[in-house]
């Protein structure tokens, strides 16, 4: 589905990114992990046109994304939930999710607002309040509900548990595990709590400094004990074997 | 037949109102304070003189050009200097500045076509009044009209485009969270475009409508500008209806204050009736900085129910 290739990328003449590949399929969890400020959420924005792209290629089923502007890599079925700034404070919820699916016609609007409060049944309740105005938990499920407003194959999650509290935590990580199982969705899931994400994740990439450093199955990643301990800040022998 | 002091003030207050449509239009949807925009109302002004003299006719019929061609302008403005300085990361302030050089350029462009019309074909180019040309209807003059019914037609538009309609929404959305809105599959730039096209539009008409009323030249509308940014403020530009509020208030107060005192002081006064909107304009950012159509009236109408002060903010 979306094929990363040699990709160096960054901001103007900031080069952040150096050489990342990454194969995200179709029912496929893969988690971007790394230290802070090692380029995970570059490496998102690069995938979805808000950053430059230096060399290498980004293919998404075949369609080559390199030259697309953000508002048309929305319409070909990947969706983005930024890390900052993930809802539109100054709109009501009801018209933050018609804005998510501001490329769908009125009847599929309509339907997929109903398929989103059916996922997000809290959603309800506060359709009519000003965005701004929920709290941090409410605020991400909106979030996350606008991901899946334009009906994606493919989300991109920067960062979605962060500030959430645990009980919060877990239906979320329900909600993204649902995603890829009941709907066939392929994720891919930047998060700093790398225990949590991994246990998830069908593959796991780990970047430092911009350098992608070890790719593959999560349980393999555990395995290294320098990797683990060094930058996931987990005691490697506590998890060897975990998703055995 | 209405009181004429009454007509002038609500004739007035009206004309502010359809000026500011724009300015707060923009600035709501783009969050870009345009400077310009005065220049884009003598624009409209300018057209209507212009048809009028060449091709004759009423006033009224050239206002649908004077919107297009005000519109197409402001366009130009954005694509040639926002849109660049946008990419660049340009502040809000760097923004304001720009739309103070575009005004300035526009401002010289203007006075150079008004000195062209008087030295070529000896029209009043640079003091105009085309009142003779108004209809009368009820004992009215036609501006009176026109102006009340435009301001409550743009309000209607703009209020029920920016609640109710999808490209309102995105409009709004864009000036919340432009990224957002990007990733979410809107064109900024096209909506961005669309903001300042009805913008320009709007004063277009509004200048159309201004030498109707009063004497217009090529600053007529840099003339009406701390006016206009001060209704805008007053009223609020987080409601489109803001800018009505605002109009009235300041239209109303501005031609009944300035009348009382002119009785009981003298025709002294007169010059510094500008003084009182600018007052008003410093009263609202004391006490209501969001502007009047911000105010928690319920809240203060409790308060005065119940008497004392609550500590909270208003």
């Amino acid at each position: 589905m979306l094929s990363v290739n040699n990709l160096n990328s960054g901001y103007g003449k900031l080069h952040v990114l150096f050489g990342i590949n990454l194969e995200c399929d179709k029912s496929e969890i893969v988690s971007i992990i790394g230290p802070n400020g090692s380029g995970k959420t570059t490496f998102l924005n690069t995938i979805f046109g808000l950053a430059d792209i230096f060399s290498g290629s980004i293919t998404f089923n075949g369609l080559q994304l390199n030259d697309k502007l953000p508002h048309e890599i929305s319409k070909v079925g990947i969706s983005y939930l930024p890390q900052m700034n993930s809802i539109f404070a100054d709109l009501s919820v009801k018209e933050n999710l018609k804005m998510a699916g501001y490329i769908l016609n009125a009847k599929e609007l309509k339907d997929t607002v109903d398929e989103v409060i059916s996922i997000f049944p809290v959603l309800k309740t506060f359709l009519s309040r000003k965005a701004g105005t929920l709290s941090g938990g409410e605020r991400q499920m909106l979030a996350v509900a606008m991901t899946l407003m334009r009906r994606p194959r493919l989300i991109m999650l920067d960062e979605p548990l962060a500030g959430l509290a645990p009980v919060i935590c877990q239906k979320l990580i329900e909600k993204i595990v649902h995603l890829r199982d009941k709907l066939g969705v392929g994720v891919i899931l930047v998060e700093q709590n790398a225990k949590k994400t991994l246990e998830i994740s069908d593959k796991a990439c780990l970047i430092v400094s911009g350098r992608s450093i070890f790719s593959g199955k999560p349980d393999e990643l555990l395995e290294s004990e320098e990797l683990v301990e060094l930058y996931l800040g987990l005691k490697a022998k506590d998890h060897k074997g975990m998703f055995k | 037949m209405i009181d004429p002091i009454l007509m002038d003030a609500m004739t007035y207050s009206s004309l502010l109102g359809i000026m500011t449509f724009g300015l707060t239009f923009v600035r709501r949807t783009t969050g870009v304070w345009n400077i310009a925009h005065a220049g884009l109302v003598t624009i409209g002004a300018y057209v209507v003189f212009t048809c009028v003299s060449f091709l004759g006719g009423n006033p009224y019929i050239y206002f649908l050009l004077a919107f297009i061609l005000s519109a197409v302008v402001a366009v130009v403005e954005y694509l040639l200097i926002i849109e660049p300085l946008r990419r660049r990361k340009a502040s809000t302030t760097m923004l304001l500045v720009s739309t103070l050089a575009f005004d300035l350029v526009m401002l010289s462009i203007l006075n150079i076509y008004a000195d062209y019309l008087q030295n070529m074909f000896s029209l009043p180019s640079k003091n105009f009044l085309l009142r003779k040309l108004d209809f009368i209807l009820f004992d009215e003059p036609g501006i009176f009209w026109v102006s009340l019914s435009f301001l409550m037609i743009f309000l209607v538009v703009l209020y029920v485009i920016l609640n109710y309609t999808k490209i309102g929404i995105a409009l709004r959305s864009c000036v919340c969270n432009p990224m957002l809105a990007s990733v979410s599959g809107i064109n900024v730039m096209h909506t961005n475009l669309l903001s300042w096209f009805i913008s320009g539009g709007l004063a277009g008409v509004a200048g159309g409508l201004l030498p109707l009323w009063m004497q217009g030249k090529p600053v007529v509308g840099d003339s009406l500008l701390a006016l206009m940014f001060c209704v805008s403020i007053v009223g609020g530009v987080e409601e489109i209806y803001g800018t009505v509020l605002g109009g009235f208030l300041v239209g109303f107060t501005q031609i009944l204050v300035t009348s009382a005192l002119s009785i009981v002081l003298g025709a002294a006064v007169i010059p510094y009736k500008t003084l009182i909107p600018m007052a008003i304009l410093v009263l609202t950012l004391l006490f209501a900085p969001s502007g009047i159509a911000k105010v928690n009236w319920k809240k203060i109408l409790t308060i005065v129910k119940f008497g004392g002060a609550s500590k909270r903010k208003i």
